[in-house]
C-alpha cells in the first residue's frame, strides 16, 4: 500500500504495545504476531493517533532523533506501510 | 530488605498464555504447590486436592469482585486516540485510569469511547500518572464497558480472552480492573466438597486496580502501595469470631483477601465489618492477624505480592518453592498454577 505525506495513520486497535527490555514490542492479538521496535520506530507509533499526518510525524521524529528529513520521510513512509500491510496500523478515515 | 532478594530467574516460557479450560482441563486441576512453614516442607499437588488440607470447622475466605472491561479505547478532543485502562473508581462516575501511549490531560476535553460512552477529562494524579475522567454517572455502565471493552490483557496472554475467563465462579460484585486471580482455580464441585467437608465460605470484595504496580525502590520498604476500595460484610466478620474463637483455621485466597481482612482487623486480630480505602503493603517482618494458610498464584520477581507470599511464608521458604516450581514447569500468574501456605 503506497502511502502519501498527508494522510493520518492509527494504530489499530487490535494491536497491544508494551515494553520490551530496551525496545517496544507490538502484538497483534488477532492474527498472533509480535513485532519488535527500535526507537524510532517505537515514536512513529506513538503519534499514529489518527490526527497527525506521516508529514508532522516526519517533522517531530526529525526534531527528536537530528536526522536527516529525506531520510526520515522515506523511512517513515516505508515503515507505515509495513505496519498497513500487516493490519497493525490503519488510516484514519478510511 | 533489598528487592533482589526477591529476585529470581522467571523463563517466559512459564508464563500462563491462556486459560486452561482451553485445552479441557478443569480449573482445579491447576498444579498446588504446598509450602509448610512448621516443617520448611513442600508438597507438589493438584488445587483439587485442597480438601484434603482442611478439616471442618475452618473458614475460607474469598473476593467476590467481579472483573470488568476496563480497556478502552477512546478518540480524545485535540489528542486523537488513545488507550485507557480504568484502574480505580473513587464515586459519583469518576475513573483514575492509565493512558497509553501517554498524553498529558486536557482538562475539560471529551473521551468518546463509543456511540454511547463519553467521559470528561478532570485532571491528572501526577504521582503515578494517572488520568481522571468523569463518566455519566449511568446504571447501564458496566454493560457499557462489556460492550465497548475488553478486560486488562497481560503482554505474555496470546490473545483476547472474554470476561467470563477473567473471572471466579463466584464473582458478583463488579468492579475489579485486573483479576483476583487465587480464586479462578475454585470449580463449583470444589466449592461443593469443601462445603461436605464442614468447610464454611465467607466473602469480602476489594476491586483491584493499583496494588499490581511492581517495586521500583531498591528497598522493599521504601515501596508505596496505592490505595483499592473493599468491603467486609457483617456476616463475614462474624464467621471470622466464631472461627478464631472455634479455634480452627483462616484460609485466605488472594492477596487481596490478604491486604483487606488484615487492614480491617484491630490487633486482637477481630476483623471489623465495614466499607473502607486500604493501602496497606504487606512485606517480609509483617505481623500477620488473621490468616493461618494463605492461597495464592505464582508472582513475577521483585512484585508486592511476592513480598507478600514471602512475608507469609518466610523468604527462604517462598524461593525454596518457586525454585522448585520451575525446575517442575510450574505456570505463573493469572493463568497459572497455585501455592498453599500452611
Amino acid at each position: 500500500m503506497a502511502v502519501s505525506g498527508e494522510v493520518r495513520p492509527l494504530r489499530a486497535d487490535e494491536v497491544m504495545h508494551f515494553p520490551a527490555g530496551d525496545s517496544t514490542c507490538l502484538h497483534h492479538l488477532d492474527k498472533g504476531e509480535y513485532y519488535i521496535l527500535n526507537a524510532v520506530a517505537a515514536f512513529i507509533w506513538g503519534q499514529c493517533d489518527g490526527i497527525l499526518t506521516i508529514d508532522d510525524i516526519v517533522a517531530k521524529v526529525v526534531s527528536a532523533f537530528e536526522v536527516d528529513p529525506t531520510v526520515a520521510q522515506a523511512d517513515a513512509i516505508e515503515w507505515i506501510e509495513s505496519m498497513l500491510s500487516s493490519s497493525c496500523l490503519r488510516l484514519a478515515g478510511g | 530488605m533489598r528487592v533482589k532478594e526477591l529476585q529470581f530467574e522467571l523463563p517466559t516460557r512459564l508464563l500462563a498464555t491462556r486459560p486452561r479450560e482451553l485445552a479441557g482441563e478443569r480449573r482445579d486441576n491447576a498444579r498446588l504447590l504446598v509450602l509448610c512453614r512448621k516443617t520448611g516442607g513442600i508438597e507438589h499437588r493438584r488445587f483439587h486436592d485442597l480438601v484434603e488440607y482442611v478439616n471442618p470447622g475452618d473458614t475460607i475466605i474469598l473476593n467476590d469482585s467481579r472483573t470488568i472491561n476496563a480497556h478502552l479505547f477512546g478518540d480524545v478532543e485535540g489528542l486523537g486516540r488513545l488507550e485507557f485502562q480504568l484502574r480505580c473508581y473513587k464515586g459519583a462516575g469518576v475513573w483514575q485510569a492509565e493512558c497509553r501511549p501517554w498524553r498529558d490531560p486536557v482538562p475539560g476535553a471529551r473521551i468518546n469511547f463509543g456511540p454511547s460512552l463519553t467521559a470528561v477529562v478532570e485532571g491528572i494524579r501526577p504521582e503515578i500518572p494517572l488520568w481522571i475522567m468523569r463518566f455519566p454517572d449511568r446504571p447501564d455502565f458496566e454493560d457499557l464497558l462489556a460492550e465497548l471493552g475488553r478486560p486488562i490483557m497481560s503482554p505474555y496472554v496470546d490473545r483476547v480472552y472474554g470476561a467470563e475467563f477473567y473471572n471466579t465462579v463466584y464473582a458478583r460484585t463488579p468492579g475489579s480492573a485486573e483479576m483476583p486471580a487465587a480464586g479462578r482455580h475454585f470449580t463449583p464441585e470444589l466449592l461443593d466438597a469443601l462445603t461436605a467437608k464442614g468447610v464454611r465460605m465467607g466473602y469480602i470484595t476489594l476491586h483491584t486496580g493499583l496494588s499490581s504496580i511492581d517495586i521500583q525502590t531498591e528497598d522493599v520498604e521504601k515501596h508505596k502501595m496505592l490505595e483499592e476500595w473493599y468491603s467486609v460484610p457483617e456476616e463475614t466478620s462474624e464467621l471470622l469470631t466464631e472461627t478464631k474463637k472455634a479455634g480452627t483455621r483462616v484460609f485466605i485466597v488472594g492477596t487481596t483477601v490478604m491486604r483487606c481482612l488484615e487492614s480491617a482487623a484491630g490487633e486482637d486480630g477481630r476483623v471489623a465489618p465495614g466499607d473502607h480505602w486500604t493501602n496497606l503493603y504487606i512485606y517480609p517482618g509483617y505481623r500477620f492477624k488473621v490468616a493461618d494458610a494463605f492461597i495464592t498464584n505464582f508472582h513475577g520477581p521483585k512484585s508486592t505480592r511476592i513480598a507478600l507470599a514471602a512475608a507469609f511464608a518466610g523468604t527462604e521458604l517462598v524461593l525454596r518453592g518457586y525454585r522448585q516450581a520451575i525446575e517442575r514447569e510450574y505456570l505463573f500468574y493469572e493463568f497459572g498454577d497455585a501455592t498453599l501456605t500452611i
